[in-house]
C-alpha cells in the first residue's frame, strides 16, 4: 500500500470515527457491559486501526473497522473482572448499569448471536458488513439473527 | 416488549463524539499528551475538581486509567519513594515511649545524570549518595525503572484494569492490575493468576501502594507503600548526593574467628566491648568469638575489615567433627557488636541502623534489636521479644558493674510490641479470582502412556496429566516424598529437549504437570511450552552416585510414549551401567593406581565375571569397556591414565559413546 493510499485510508477511518463514534461506543458498551471499558475498547480499536491500516486489503472498510472494534471489546470483556469495575463518581454509571433482567436475557444468547444482534440493531449494518465483522459468511448472519430474534422473543414472552 | 425496545433499553443511544486527536496521538502520529501533574494541589477534592475541569482532551470524560497515567507524568526522570511494608518500633529507654519506625528509600534516576539514593530510617537520613550515570547506576535503578515503566506502559497500552476499590492505611484507593499471567501450580493442578497491582488514590489518582497477588489475594507483607512514583521532565529532580558515600555494588560478608576468653574480651574493641555477664537469664555465655565484617568493591580488591565480637548465650550442640554449633532451637540471646558500622551491618530493612540514637532500641517483628551503647553498635537477637528488651537494659561494658534495674515496665512494652506485630500496612479490597483447570474436561488425548500403576496423558501442548493414585506400593516406598516430573523429546546425538520440571507429592494424586521452560523476553519471565509429540516422560532421579542398579539401570519410573523414547531409555540404561562399571570394583582401584603412573592391569583383572556382557580390553596406559544395548547400539568408555578419555567427555549419555 502506497503512502497516498494509506493516507486515504486514514481519512476514511477518521471520517468513520467522527460520524459513527457514538454507534461504535454503543455496540462496545453492549459487548463489554461497561461504558468506561467500552470507551477504552473503542479507543484501542481505532489506535490499532490507524497503526495497522496498511493491513487493510480492500473491501468494506466499515466491516474491517467493526471487526477491530468488536475484537477489542471482546478482549476487554474477556477480563473476568469487568463486573467489578468501579465506575467513576462523576462518570457514566447509568450507562454501565442497565436493567439487570434485560442484560440477563441478552447474556443468555450464544456470543455470535449476541454480537450479530448488536451490530444489526445498534450499528444498522447490512449482513455483508456483519459477516465481515464477525468473520462468518453472510448466510450465517441471516440464520444467526433469526435464531437470536426467536430466542429473545421466547424469553420475553416467558417473562410476561 | 419487542426485541428493538429491549435493546434500546439495554444500551440507550448516546451522542458522545470521541477524541480523534487522542487516537492519533496514541497511534504515534502526533506529540504525546502534556503532563497535567502540575495541577495537583494538596487538597484532594480540589485536585479532583481541577483535574476534571482541566482535562486537556475535551469531549470525553477521562477514565480512571487516563487519570492514573496523567498523574504519573511522562518525563525521562524517575522519582520513587518507597516504604517497606514491614515496620518496627523504636523504644526510648528514658521515657518508655514507643515510636513506629519505617525504612524508606527515595530514588531519583536520570539515565544522563545517574542515580541519587537516599535511605531514611524514621526521620533520619542514614544513606545519601549519588551514583554517576553509567552501567552501575542503570543496574541499581533497574527495579525502580521496571516498576515505573510497567505501570506507565500498562496504563498507556490499555493492559491495566481497575479491578476493585479498597483502602490502604484508611485511604480510599482503586486497585489497578497492571500485569498478570496465569501460571500453573502442579501442587493442585490448576492455573493461578499471578498479578502485580498498584493502588491509586481515589481522589488524586496517584499511586500509593504496589503488591503482588496470587488469585487476586496478597499475603501480608507482600507489598510496598509508594510514597511517590512519578516521571519528571528532563532537568528536574534532585541529583545532589555525594558519590563517595555510594555503598552499592559492595561485596560484603562476615567471618567468625578465634574464641575469646572473658579477659581477652575486655581488651578488644578498645576496651569498649559489651556483654551480659557470664550468664544471662539462666543462659550461660556459651561462645565468645571475634567476628570480622568485610567489604570490598571488586573481587580483586583487598577486603576492608571491621572488627567485632559475637557472643552467644544459650546451648551448643554436642561436638561433631570438632565443631560445636549453636543450638537456636532452645532459648538464646546473641549479641553482635562493633565500634564501626560497615556497608552491611548494622542494617535494618535495607538501610543502615547506625544512626540509632544512644538510649534507644530499634526492634522489628523478627525479634532483632539494634542499639548504640557508648559508641558501640550492638544487635541483639532472640526468639523472645521480652528477652531482647531484658538484654538491652542489662548490657554493660565488660568489667563494668551491672546497670541498676530499669524503672520501665518491660512487661507492658513487650506486650505492646507483640500487639504491634506484624507492623503490616493495612490494606482492604481486591478482586479474588478462582483458579482455573489447566486441562478442560473432555479434552482430546494427544498422547498417553503408563507403567507401574502410573499413567500420563497429554491433552494440550505443554501439559501432562499425571495420575499416581494407583502407583505400585513397592515403587512408592522407594521414592522421595516429592516427585519431579519431566517429559522430553529426543534430538539427534542423544540430546534431550526437556519440558519443564514440576514437583508433585508422591502420595497418590492426579494433577497436571506443566512441560515448559521459562524464557525471558523484554526482561519478563514467560513460560514456553514444549511442543509435542513427546518421546517419553519420567521421574527425575539422582544422577551419578544415586543410579539405581535395582531398577536395572533404568530410572524408577520411565514412561515410553514413542519408539524413539523406548530406544532412548534402553540406551541410557546401558550407558549408565557401563559408566557405573568403570567407576567401581577392580576398575576403580586400577584407575587410582593409573593416575599415579601405573600401567593398566590386564583385561582379565578388570573384567567382572558376573557381568559377562561387558567386554574389557587393556593396553599400556589405557583400558576400554564396551557394552551392547538392547537396541543393538554398542557403547564404549575409554580410561586413559586413570581418567575418562577425551572421546567420552561432554557426551550426554553418561560420558558414553
Amino acid at each position: 500500500m502506497s503512502r497516498a493510499e494509506r493516507d486515504a485510508v486514514l481519512d476514511e477511518i477518521e471520517a468513520m470515527y467522527r460520524e459513527r463514534y457514538a454507534v461504535f461506543l454503543r455496540v462496545a458498551t453492549a459487548v463489554v457491559g461497561d461504558a468506561d471499558l467500552a470507551r477504552d475498547a473503542v479507543h484501542d480499536a481505532f489506535v490499532r486501526a490507524v497503526r495497522h491500516r496498511r493491513q487493510f486489503r480492500g473491501g468494506s472498510l466499515e466491516g474491517w473497522l467493526w471487526r477491530i472494534v468488536v475484537n477489542a471489546a471482546r478482549r476487554r470483556r474477556a477480563d473476568r473482572f469487568w463486573r467489578r469495575h468501579v465506575p467513576l463518581v462523576e462518570g457514566t454509571a447509568a450507562a454501565s448499569s442497565p436493567n439487570g433482567d434485560l442484560r440477563a436475557l441478552v447474556a443468555a444468547l450464544p456470543e455470535r448471536q449476541r454480537l450479530a444482534l448488536f451490530l444489526r440493531y445498534y450499528a444498522d449494518l447490512d449482513y455483508r458488513s456483519i459477516a465481515e465483522a464477525l468473520g462468518v459468511r453472510p448466510g450465517t448472519v441471516a440464520a444467526t439473527l433469526h435464531q437470536a430474534h426467536a430466542s429473545l422473543k421466547r424469553s420475553l414472552e416467558a417473562e410476561r | 416488549m419487542s426485541v428493538e425496545r429491549l435493546l434500546d433499553r439495554l444500551v440507550p443511544p448516546g451522542e458522545e463524539r470521541g477524541d480523534w486527536e487522542r487516537v492519533l496521538a496514541d497511534a504515534g502520529r502526533s506529540p504525546r499528551r502534556p503532563r497535567v501533574r502540575a495541577l495537583a494541589v494538596p487538597a484532594a477534592a480540589a485536585v479532583t475538581a481541577i483535574a476534571v475541569l482541566a482535562w486537556p482532551f475535551g469531549g470525553e470524560t477521562p477514565t480512571v486509567l487516563d487519570r492514573a497515567l496523567a498523574a504519573m507524568g511522562e518525563g525521562p526522570v524517575i522519582h520513587v519513594v518507597t516504604r517497606g511494608e514491614w515496620g518496627g518500633t523504636q523504644i526510648d529507654f528514658g521515657s518508655g515511649d514507643l515510636t513506629p519506625q519505617y525504612a524508606e528509600t527515595e530514588v531519583w534516576y536520570d539515565p544522563s545524570r545517574g542515580l541519587h539514593y537516599v535511605g531514611r530510617l524514621g526521620d533520619r537520613v542514614v544513606t545519601d549518595h549519588l551514583q554517576p550515570a553509567g552501567p552501575a547506576a542503570d543496574r541499581s535503578a533497574e527495579q525502580y525503572v521496571a516498576l515505573a515503566n510497567r505501570y506507565r506502559d500498562a496504563l498507556r497500552a490499555g493492559r491495566a484494569r481497575v479491578v476493585a476499590e479498597g483502602r490502604v492505611e484508611g485511604r480510599a484507593v482503586l486497585w489497578i492490575r497492571i500485569r498478570s499471567q496465569w501460571l500453573p501450580d502442579s501442587g493442585d493442578g490448576k492455573n493461578h493468576l499471578f498479578a502485580e497491582e498498584v493502588a491509586v488514590d481515589r481522589d488524586t489518582y496517584e499511586p500509593v501502594y504496589t503488591r503482588s497477588t496470587r488469585d487476586g489475594r496478597a499475603p501480608p507483607g507482600g507489598g510496598s507503600l509508594l510514597l511517590e512514583l512519578e516521571r519528571l521532565t528532563a532537568g528536574e529532580g534532585d541529583f545532589s548526593g555525594d558519590p563517595r558515600q555510594d555503598s552499592s555494588g559492595v561485596y560484603s560478608g562476615s567471618e567468625l574467628s578465634e574464641n575469646l576468653s572473658p579477659r581477652r574480651l575486655a581488651q578488644v574493641l578498645g576496651g569498649r566491648a559489651v556483654w551480659l555477664g557470664e550468664s544471662f537469664a539462666g543462659l550461660p555465655l556459651a561462645e565468645t568469638r571475634r567476628i570480622t565484617f568485610k567489604q570490598r568493591r571488586r573481587p580483586s580488591d583487598p577486603w576492608q575489615t571491621t572488627n567485632g565480637v559475637s557472643l552467644f548465650y544459650g546451648s551448643l550442640h554436642p561436638r561433631r567433627g570438632g565443631i560445636r554449633l549453636r543450638d537456636d532451637s532452645r532459648p538464646f540471646v546473641q549479641l553482635l557488636q562493633a565500634t564501626e558500622a560497615s556497608a552491611r551491618w548494622p542494617t535494618w530493612r535495607g538501610v543502615s541502623a547506625a544512626g540509632i540514637p544512644e538510649g534507644s532500641l530499634l526492634v522489628d517483628a523478627t525479634g532483632t534489636g539494634f542499639l548504640r551503647h557508648e559508641g558501640v553498635y550492638v544487635s541483639i537477637s532472640s526468639r523472645s521479644m521480652r528477652r531482647v528488651l531484658d538484654a538491652a537494659v542489662a548490657l554493660r561494658t565488660v568489667g563494668a558493674p551491672a546497670p541498676p534495674r530499669t524503672s520501665l515496665d518491660l512487661d507492658r512494652i513487650a506486650k505492646d510490641l507483640e500487639a504491634r506485630r506484624p507492623h503490616v500496612v493495612r490494606t482492604e479490597g481486591g478482586a479474588p479470582v478462582a483458579p482455573r483447570a489447566i486441562v478442560k474436561r473432555g479434552k482430546r488425548v494427544l498422547q498417553r502412556g503408563g507403567t507401574r500403576g502410573v499413567t500420563i496423558r497429554i491433552h494440550v501442548p505443554g501439559v501432562a496429566v499425571v495420575d499416581t493414585r494407583r502407583m505400585e506400593p513397592s515403587l512408592k516406598q522407594r521414592l522421595p516424598e516429592t516427585l519431579v516430573w519431566h517429559c522430553f523429546r529426543v534430538l539427534p546425538d542423544d540430546v534431550l529437549q526437556t519440558g519443564g520440571i514440576a514437583p508433585i507429592p508422591r502420595s497418590g494424586v492426579k494433577t497436571a504437570v506443566v512441560l515448559a521452560s521459562p524464557s525471558f523476553r523484554n526482561r519478563q519471565r514467560r513460560l514456553q511450552p514444549l511442543r509435542p509429540p513427546y518421546d517419553g516422560c519420567e521421574l527425575g532421579t539422582g544422577y551419578g552416585r544415586n543410579w539405581l542398579p535395582r531398577f536395572d539401570w533404568h530410572g524408577p519410573l520411565e514412561i515410553t510414549l514413542t519408539e524413539r523414547g523406548r530406544r532412548y531409555f534402553d540406551e541410557r540404561a546401558a550407558a549408565r551401567e557401563l559408566a557405573h562399571f568403570v567407576r567401581n570394583g577392580a576398575r576403580r582401584q586400577a584407575r587410582i593406581r593409573m593416575r599415579a603412573g601405573a600401567a593398566a592391569p590386564p583385561a582379565a583383572q578388570l573384567a567382572d565375571p558376573s557381568r559377562a556382557d561387558i567386554d574389557v580390553t587393556s593396553s599400556g596406559a589405557r583400558f576400554r569397556a564396551s557394552l551392547t544395548a538392547p537396541t543393538g547400539r554398542r557403547f564404549y568408555i575409554e580410561i586413559v591414565r586413570g581418567r575418562i578419555g577425551q572421546k567420552n567427555v561432554g557426551l550426554p549419555l553418561a560420558f558414553v559413546h
